[in-house]
């Protein structure tokens, strides 16, 4: 894919012209625009919040720092947990919206299918972050999510990729750091790309 | 590159005779980005000014006994307690996502009524033991 291949996606993200009944207000509600703004601000706070976040042991003491020694530590992660909780609710009205509208039928079945895998890796991203402020109400869903895997044939493995060897009194692990920062957020992002490629090149241009 | 016209989503003939159909530059929705944009931002800065977001409690401290789970996990927590967690953690979470995933073929198969019908029942059922969840954990 070369030239003609990134006109076409930026072309198709951000086109001309767009049908005046898409830029209704009730067409939409903005959910998924305020979606990826959410996901916007937890990049750009995440980005932030790793650069003072330790994982493992040392979790809750550098989340403990950010809070009460950094300057504007406290907002930075209070604006990172709200913008996360404002993300989940918003995606899932989005849902709702879209089944209200009926915007699941076809041409758009791979975008639903698309927005459904967003809406539980979302969730997923939620209970990792959960995991990672590292004290033990994080350490007690660990142990939680740990007992869920093992109870699979073969589960302990996949457990051990997943949360690491997190204490029952601390849930964040590298692993869980890892799969919270790169891979899961990095599969949203990719994926939310995606979805909207997809909804433009429906013809579906909607507002926000 | 545009799209093929054989490519396009069928229009429905009243949208069409709305007028809703009618081309606007992208200024339009521009406009209203920005909008939303500010009004949101607002929202999130009102949350994170006047609600606190406290820490856990410090892994050295004294060990107390929590069975917590995040809100987004609260249904799944709830029926933890109260099923084995083959049902509770697997089956039912990944029954309810494969209905959802498979929303489109249910509107086919039994209509678009039955397929909202569906999709309430689901959301109704697991924001309900969300709900539930978080009131007992607080009081």
């Amino acid at each position: 894919m070369g030239k003609q291949g990134n006109y076409s996606f930026t072309g198709h993200i951000r086109p001309r012209q767009i049908r005046a009944g898409a830029l209704r207000l009730r067409a939409t509600f903005c959910l998924g625009g305020f979606s990826f703004l959410a996901f916007i601000v937890l990049t750009i706070t995440g980005v932030l919040l790793l650069f003072y976040y330790q994982p493992g042991d040392r979790a809750f003491a550098s989340l403990s720092e950010i809070n009460s020694v950094l300057p504007y530590g406290g907002f930075l992660r209070s604006l990172h947990f709200w913008a996360g909780q404002l993300m989940v609710i918003s995606v899932f009205l989005h849902m709702v919206r879209v089944v209200w509208s009926r915007a699941y039928r076809p041409l758009r079945e791979l975008n639903w299918i698309t927005g459904v895998v967003l809406f539980g890796l979302t969730v997923i991203l939620d209970y990792s972050g959960y995991l990672l402020r590292g004290g033990q109400e994080s350490g007690a869903a660990a142990t939680v999510g740990q007992a869920l895997f093992t109870s699979l044939p073969g589960g302990k493995a996949l457990a051990t990729v997943f949360f690491g060897q997190p204490s029952p009194l601390n849930g964040s692990t590298l692993n869980m750091f890892v799969w919270h920062v790169f891979i899961l957020a990095g599969a949203v992002g990719f994926l939310q790309m995606f979805h909207f490629w997809r909804i433009r090149r429906g013809g579906g241009v909607r507002p926000l | 590159m545009d799209l093929i016209e054989s490519e396009r989503p069928q229009v429905p003939v009243e949208v069409e005779q709305s007028g809703s159909q009618e081309k606007l530059p992208l200024i339009e929705l521009q406009v209203r980005e920005y909008i939303g944009t500010f009004l949101w931002l607002g929202l999130l800065f009102a949350l994170t000014a006047g609600l606190k977001v406290p820490l856990d409690s410090s892994p050295k401290a004294a060990a107390i006994s929590i069975s917590k789970a995040p809100w987004v996990f609260g249904a799944i927590q709830w029926l933890l307690q109260r099923w084995p967690a083959w049902l509770s953690g697997w089956v039912l979470p990944l029954l309810s996502m494969s209905v959802l995933l498979t929303l489109p073929w249910w509107g086919r198969k039994v209509g678009k009524t039955w397929a909202w019908i569906i999709f309430l029942i689901l959301s109704l059922v697991w924001v309900g033991l969300t709900f539930v969840y978080w009131s007992e954990s607080i009081n």
